[in-house]
């Protein structure tokens, strides 16, 4: 079972690959068991759907802060929540960018976690991702936090995952 | 772990890294440079962020000088009197004249460049090409050793192994 905090000792930022659909539950199981600040970008499924991954696993929701890069591009205006930060479709990349650096300075978390660099790659071609997320990448890092970028095993030899990986101090395979 | 006496006694080295291990080993390669005075170029990591982990390594920094290509995309306000800040990684104009500058007054025994490969994220190939000629006539002028790690990349290799005395693969 993964341990993300020994995983991530001596290391301010890993790459995590994964095999699974649902991996990325694993990842955020762990974090919740070990930091108390988490920070969750997820590209991949809204907000709302993690109530019952909290319910089901007996997880404190006042753990994790979402950014939530999802509901948006469906849902107009969708219902406010303290836990969460929507980011809007318009310019999408710099508002990603404006969200996580937004809860990085008041928040300080113990942990972000972005999840996924492949669900990026639905949203733009793959030179823009590749020079959007090494620019994400050296500004959370240059806030001091650790941090955890997930990608897809089918997207780890791609150039996103090859690039930003000059920026981790350490890779985990959960596969 | 990787021995740098490996490289040899070549001046200019093209140093071929695994991405997913990229961090670590060039971490390794700066620690065993730690009793040399380093010029260490970043374009991946902010300077405050390999401060951070080289206390965390036990890694010493009072031999090291940084230029830091990459923290002003972070627009975290900083300083440091071992650090020069470029304006941004594709500032290779600035780049050039930073480490020109830094190779006279600091007078580094060894130069670590990371890296080229992070360079070509930001430009096209032909300006990168142009860069390191300009930048291995300026290193060959002086007595510093310079890595430059880079990912498997063939375009790279084949365009920049012309300027470097010898490429090596580490896996």
């Amino acid at each position: 079972m993964l341990n993300l905090k020994t995983e991530m000792a001596g290391a301010m930022a890993a790459l995590v690959v994964t095999g699974g659909i649902d991996s990325s539950s694993d990842v955020l199981y762990s974090a919740t068991q070990k930091f108390n600040k988490i920070c969750y970008v997820t590209i991949n499924k809204p907000y709302h759907t993690f109530s019952t991954f909290f319910k089901v696993n007996g997880i404190d929701p006042q753990k994790v802060f979402f950014i939530d890069g999802v509901t948006k591009t469906t849902i107009k205006n969708p219902k406010k929540d303290r836990q969460v930060l929507f980011v809007p479709p318009a310019d999408y990349f710099k508002s990603i960018e404006k969200a996580i650096r937004k809860v990085l300075q008041q928040q300080h978390p113990d942990l972000l976690i972005f999840d996924s660099l492949s669900s990026l790659l639905i949203f733009e071609q793959e030179a823009t991702v590749i020079r959007f997320s090494h620019g994400l990448a050296a500004m959370v890092k240059g806030f001091q936090n650790k941090s955890v970028f997930i990608v897809l095993e089918k997207d780890a030899g791609l150039g996103v995952a090859q690039n930003i990986g000059m920026q981790m101090d350490k890779t985990i395979y959960i596969i | 772990m990787m021995n740098i006496k490996e490289l040899g006694d070549k001046q200019l080295i093209l140093l071929v890294l695994p991405s997913q291990k990229f961090g670590e080993k060039v971490m390794e390669i700066v620690k065993q440079y730690d009793e040399q005075k380093i010029l260490y170029v970043t374009l991946n990591n902010p300077h405050a962020a390999l401060m951070k982990l080289y206390r965390e390594k036990g890694i010493k920094t009072n031999k090291t000088f940084f230029i830091d290509g990459i923290s002003a995309k972070t627009k975290v306000d900083e300083s440091a009197p071992n650090c020069i800040y470029v304006s941004a990684p594709e500032a290779i104009t600035q780049l050039s004249i930073a480490i020109n500058k830094t190779l006279g007054v600091f007078k580094p025994d060894q130069m670590i460049f990371d890296s080229l490969s992070s360079l070509l994220i930001y430009l096209p190939v032909n300006s990168i090409i142009g860069f390191c000629q300009s930048l291995s006539t300026k290193i060959k002028g002086t007595s510093v050793k310079a890595v430059f790690p880079i990912i498997n990349n063939k375009e790279l290799i084949d365009n920049i192994s012309m300027f470097v005395d010898d490429v090596v693969e580490w896996k």
